[in-house]
């Protein structure tokens, strides 16, 4: 019985080493270890070995099968591998042609300058307001504080509608029906859409702004310098140089002009075409709100102090992106959106 | 406003460099928009005598002219200027002399004479506009001497931007006072003296002042025997530095104090006015003025006149009348120096479109204490140009004489508004530099009186913001405020608007923010939903194409869509986000305004990849955004009705998208006439949503519901109907169908068809419909058994045939 084993199992060997693929493996599998293969049937015949040898010849038939079982395994396992190995070989595409899809949109230039400048202001605990674009004189003009017939109101060149209505010249108009509905402690930002009868490369007949301003008890001229000072070195980089400069809107008193130090040349190319070789660019208008303005609203100018500060956005977006033109806005030409 | 440094130089002392002092005005106030230097290469060109003139030989209209620069040495210049002479004095440059225009002089031959330079016209130097011939120089002018010198043109022009409440810096004196205050270099104050005759100027002329509220002062001084020629050269350019064209020698003296001290002033003929009175006064009623411009101007009642013998002769403040005007042959003047009120002198300018360097002085407040120096000063300058005698004394009329009124400056309030303390020394100090008084009255107050031409000085803030002026921005504290955190950040509508943004940038469309003004055309082809809206028309429109506000975003929508096409774009996509206006049709001066969205998608969006050129999109694909974003926005109740009425859309593409039953907007096709007219694709789709009444259907907040533990069993429906059959019917019956809603979780048409071998005008549509039941798992016979019955009732419900 034994010399029988050992000459399947030689046989099944060296049937094995002479194949190479996984179906003649499988063959040889059921040859050997199928239900009518050599070693099953001679499994069978255990029970006519004497009963003393049986355990031994047993464990020696287990050894055989298992033997031959895994090197049947093995050739199957290399076969398929290299099958496998053929298949990858075959199989490429071209990976540079280009993905399909539908190509992204873009959001415009001032939709996204205008968020990440409102949200400096949200991250320093503004709220966002909104108001009408076609305005009314008083609150447009009268109530932050320009008197009619005064040249204040040549500042702004404006769109009439009728006697008493204008487009909005800017976004002030919002602090006043803020404080006419709410009382103080108040910090709002208000981006929007104004007007100004004026059009050539840097002026646009409809632009963008946000507005921002803050009251509450004993707010200083200081701290107005302390929150635009982080909100511009936020917007522009946290090294950007800030300067406040006098200057005069009828609603603020002190007044002050902000100005960053030039984003290309940094302040030092006297030739900088974009600073005018001042090394500063003028950036947003600012300043402690008028009393008058608190008075039209209701407020004590002796119980609340506050600042207020407005920055166009087409300008903002023209230093941050370089824009040339402000027309560009308007256009919306897609093979200028597309770039931002 | 143009302000020349060389004149400053004679109001305060500059040490300083032009650069420090403009860096200084800025930062307080004075913006300095451009530092231009002039006339330095006129120090190189030099006064020249010509000696003798000869005709050119080989040219008619040039000249061989022997000039001299100095006594003994002559040279030969070929000059082309009719006006050349033998005697006068001109200016000459040199070969190797650069001019001001960036020539370089050369030694030449011109038509085989040799010329050693070139005698300069005023256009040459740069000086002015005259180029008709040589520019004649004084005869007493020195040879040799350089241009730059005898006419003081090296000079350095700043050009100031005055804020309207700086009106006090309207003038050279004015700047030179702020410039004192600002650095501490020492203000000269040039005094002004006129020698009189002995006739007194009160026995000749009468002035009266009907109303004193639109005339504080009026002083009239009256100069005899003048003889009208032109301004010495250098006053000529003086005042061509900043802006101002001489005239005549009277007229450009009453310029030149205006220019020097902020006070404008107007020269009558004396005898030329109907009698030897002046009288201020408003117009009374509308009439008709004639003013020196040849204009005829209409006047209304309120307008301030300045009268004399009971005719207007000259609108005040503003213009005077050719009447009474310095002409050639004036001998007697009447000089006017008054100060007449600002809202007055803007309104009458403003309506009649005549501002000028008077009116932006009356309108920004002129000092009503400095009028009557003006008129001396005037007085005397036009006695020293003109000649005559100046009547002794003014008539002054002053009914607007009154104390400046003083302030109550409190020191706790500067450092409580400012964020620092200053020290009251400092404070007296800083406000004594300004030209302020200042006194001490109770304790930690103040008492501060401004000079009388700082009429922007009114109230404590006012003058505490000329201490912080003064201090300098640069050194107040930079702090952050003490204020409780708070602030509630983004707000559900800002939220909603971005989250729009961003899904439709994702789904192909890129973000256009056009002009919210729109064409009447335009606005007519988009008309809006609600007829009751009509336009918001402006009045001063930049032009006819932007003359009304837009009615819908489509308007202006589909202007950038068409921009973008012209550009060879085939496939362009775009949404803007912002607000459409209207006014009331039935009741006037009533507006409002609504944020809307709309899309615009011009053959198809844009995509990338093989194959995808020819893609166009269709009526469902832009369907499809819409229902990503109200999904987005977590909008349920959403239905699909036909829409043919809508002007602008395909009446037979079109659908109005209605959220519980009510319309938010409609999306479709481009009516095809549209697309003609506007030369756009007939595969141009719109969509316009009106979000401010669509967000009022976001929920405020997202439930979470379990996850479902039974499993769902599908089956599919297929049924036959009319070509014209809504397949949303269908959707709608499942849903409302009572013996399943329980059991049914949704229903999906997953397949439409027509053509062979569905019967013509018929289609046939297929469903899949999911059943699940939340307590147990529903058996095949259960399921098999609703899904007949379900079947059943709805082809009988809805007449639709079982295939």
């Amino acid at each position: 019985m034994k010399e029988e084993l050992e000459r399947i199992r030689r046989e099944a060997l060296t049937a094995l080493a002479a194949v190479s693929s996984e179906a003649d493996a499988e063959q040889l599998r059921l040859r050997f270890l199928g239900r009518k293969g050599e070693l099953t049937t001679v499994v069978r015949g255990l029970r006519d070995v004497p009963a003393d040898e049986r355990p031994a010849v047993g464990v020696y038939l287990n050894e055989i099968k298992t033997e031959v079982e895994e090197q049947i395994d093995r050739v199957v396992s290399q076969a398929r591998s290299q099958a496998r190995a053929a298949q990858v070989a075959r199989e490429r595409i071209d990976v540079t042609v280009p993905g399909k899809r539908r190509q992204i949109g873009h959001l415009h230039p001032l939709t996204q300058t205008m968020e990440q400048i409102v949200d400096i202001f949200v991250g320093l605990g503004f709220n966002v307001a909104t108001g009408p674009d076609v305005e009314d004189d008083y609150h447009n003009f009268t109530a932050l504080n320009f008197p009619a017939d005064h040249p204040a109101r040549d500042m702004q060149d404006t769109f009439f509608i009728d006697e008493s209505h204008i487009l909005r010249t800017h976004t002030s108009p919002v602090q006043i029906r803020v404080m006419e509905a709410l009382k103080a402690p108040l910090r709002v930002v208000v981006p929007g859409t104004t007007y100004r009868h004026d059009s050539d490369v840097t002026h646009s007949p409809m632009f963008h702004q946000v507005e921002g301003f803050m009251v509450d008890r004993k707010v200083t001229f200081g701290d107005l310098k302390g929150v635009l000072t982080l909100a511009m070195q936020r917007l522009f980089g946290s090294g950007t140089r800030v300067r406040f400069r006098a200057s005069f809107f009828p609603f603020t008193e002190p007044s002050a002009e902000v100005d960053i130090g030039c984003v290309i040349c940094k302040g030092a190319e006297p030739s900088c075409r974009i600073c005018k070789g001042t090394g500063w660019l003028e950036v947003l208008g600012s300043g402690l709100i008028d009393p008058n303005v608190f008075e039209a609203v209701g407020y004590n100018p002796e119980e609340v102090s506050g600042f207020a500060f407005g920055m166009g956005v087409e300008r903002i977006a023209m230093l941050k992106y370089q824009i040339n033109d402000i027309r560009l806005y308007s256009n919306n030409d897609v093979r200028f959106l597309r770039q931002f | 406003m143009k302000v020349s440094w060389n004149w400053l130089g004679e109001f305060v002392e500059l040490e300083w460099s032009v650069e420090r002092v403009a860096e200084r005005l800025a930062m307080s106030g004075l913006e300095v928009e451009s530092i231009e230097q002039r006339g330095r290469e006129l120090g190189a060109v030099l006064v020249a005598e010509v000696v003798q003139v000869e005709r050119h030989p080989g040219a008619d209209r040039l000249s061989v002219c022997t000039i001299r620069v100095e006594a003994e040495q002559t040279i030969r210049v070929v000059c082309g200027a009719p006006n050349v002479r033998a005697g006068l004095h001109v200016p000459y440059a040199a070969p190797g002399v650069q001019l001001p225009n960036g020539k370089r002089i050369e030694a030449a031959e011109i038509r085989g004479v040799a010329s050693a330079g070139m005698l300069c016209s005023e256009v040459e130097l740069g000086l002015g506009p005259d180029e008709s011939g040589l520019l004649i120089l004084p005869s007493d002018a020195v040879l040799g001497d350089s241009i730059a010198k005898l006419l003081d043109v090296d000079d350095v022009v700043l050009d100031i931007a005055i804020t309207p409440n700086r009106g006090d810096c309207a003038s050279v004196l004015g700047v030179a006072r702020e410039i004192s205050a600002l650095t501490g270099q020492r203000l000269r104050r040039p005094r002004v003296s006129v020698t009189e005759s002995a006739q007194h100027a009160a026995e000749i002329l009468r002035v009266k002042i009907e109303d004193p509220e639109l005339c504080g002062r009026y002083v009239a001084r009256l100069i005899h025997g003048v003889k009208i020629g032109p301004s010495p050269l250098s006053l000529q350019y003086r005042l061509r530095s900043v802006g101002i064209r001489p005239h005549n020698n009277v007229v450009d003296v009453t310029n030149f104090v205006m220019i020097e001290r902020g006070q404008p002033l107007h020269a009558f003929d004396a005898q030329r006015l109907p009698a030897a009175e002046i009288t201020v006064r408003r117009a009374g009623s509308a009439m008709k003025y004639t003013t020196l411009d040849g204009q005829e101007r209409d006047l209304e009642a309120d307008d301030l006149l300045i009268t004399s013998g009971g005719r207007a002769v000259a609108l005040a403040g503003i213009m005077g009348g050719a009447d009474s005007e310095v002409i050639d042959s004036t001998q007697q003047i009447l000089l006017e120096s008054a100060c007449f009120a600002p809202s007055r002198i803007r309104r009458t300018a403003k309506r009649l479109g005549l501002r000028s360097e008077a009116s932006f002085r009356f309108e920004r407040g002129i000092d009503i204490e400095a009028v009557a120096t003006a008129a001396d000063r005037a007085a005397a300058l036009i006695v020293r140009y003109a000649g005559g005698k100046v009547a002794a004394g003014r008539v002054d009329e002053y009914p607007g004489a009154q104390p400046v009124a003083p302030i109550a400056l409190r020191l706790a309030r500067v450092g409580e508004l400012l964020g620092m303390e200053i020290a009251k020394p400092d404070v007296v100090s800083q406000l004594k530099a300004l030209g302020m008084s200042v006194t001490p009255a109770t304790r930690g107050t103040l008492t501060v009186v401004p000079p009388s031409y700082r009429t922007d000085i009114t109230r404590e803030i006012d003058v505490i913001e000329e201490i912080v002026r003064m201090v300098g921005y640069d050194n107040v504290p930079t702090t952050m405020p003490e204020a409780a955190l708070a602030g509630e950040g983004l707000d559900v509508i800002e939220r909603c608007y971005r989250e729009i943004r961003r899904l439709l940038s994702a789904s192909g469309l890129s973000e256009a923010i056009p002009y919210t003004f729109c064409s009447p055309r335009l606005n007519r082809l988009f008309p809006p939903a609600d007829g009751a809206r009509v336009p918001v028309a402006i009045l001063n429109p930049m032009s006819g194409e932007e003359s009304e506000m837009r009615l819908s975003v489509l308007a202006a929508l589909v202007r950038a869509l068409k921009l973008n096409v012209d550009q060879a774009a085939g496939h362009v996509a775009l949404f803007t986000l912002g607000k459409v206006f209207w006014s009331d049709a039935t009741t006037t001066g009533v507006y409002g305004e609504a944020m809307h969205l709309a899309l615009a998608v011009h053959r198809g969006i844009p995509m990338a990849g093989v194959g995808t050129r020819e893609q166009q999109a269709d009526f469902f694909d832009v369907k499809g955004i819409v229902e990503s974003l109200l999904e987005s926005l977590r909008v349920s109740g959403v239905t699909w009705e036909p829409a043919a009425d809508v002007t602008s859309f395909h009446p037979g593409k079109t659908a109005r998208v209605l959220i519980n039953g009510q319309s938010v907007g409609v999306i479709g096709a481009l009516h095809p006439d549209l697309a003609d007219e506007l030369n756009l694709d007939a595969s141009t789709w719109l969509v316009e949503l009106d979000l401010e009444n669509l967000l009022t259907y976001c929920p405020p907040r997202v439930g979470f519901k379990e996850l479902p533990r039974f499993p769902v069993v599908m089956r599919d429906l297929a049924v036959m109907a009319e070509a014209q059959f809504a397949s949303d019917e269908v959707v709608r019956f499942v849903r409302e169908w009572p013996e399943t809603v329980a059991l049914i979780e949704g229903v999906q048409l997953f397949d439409q068809y027509s053509g062979a071998p569905i019967p013509e005008g018929k289609k046939s549509l297929a469903f899949s419909v999911a059943y699940r039941a939340a307590d147990r798992t529903l058996t095949d016979v259960e399921v098999n058994e609703l899904h007949g019955r379900l079947v059943h009732a709805l082809t009988m419900g809805l007449g639709l045939e079982q295939r």
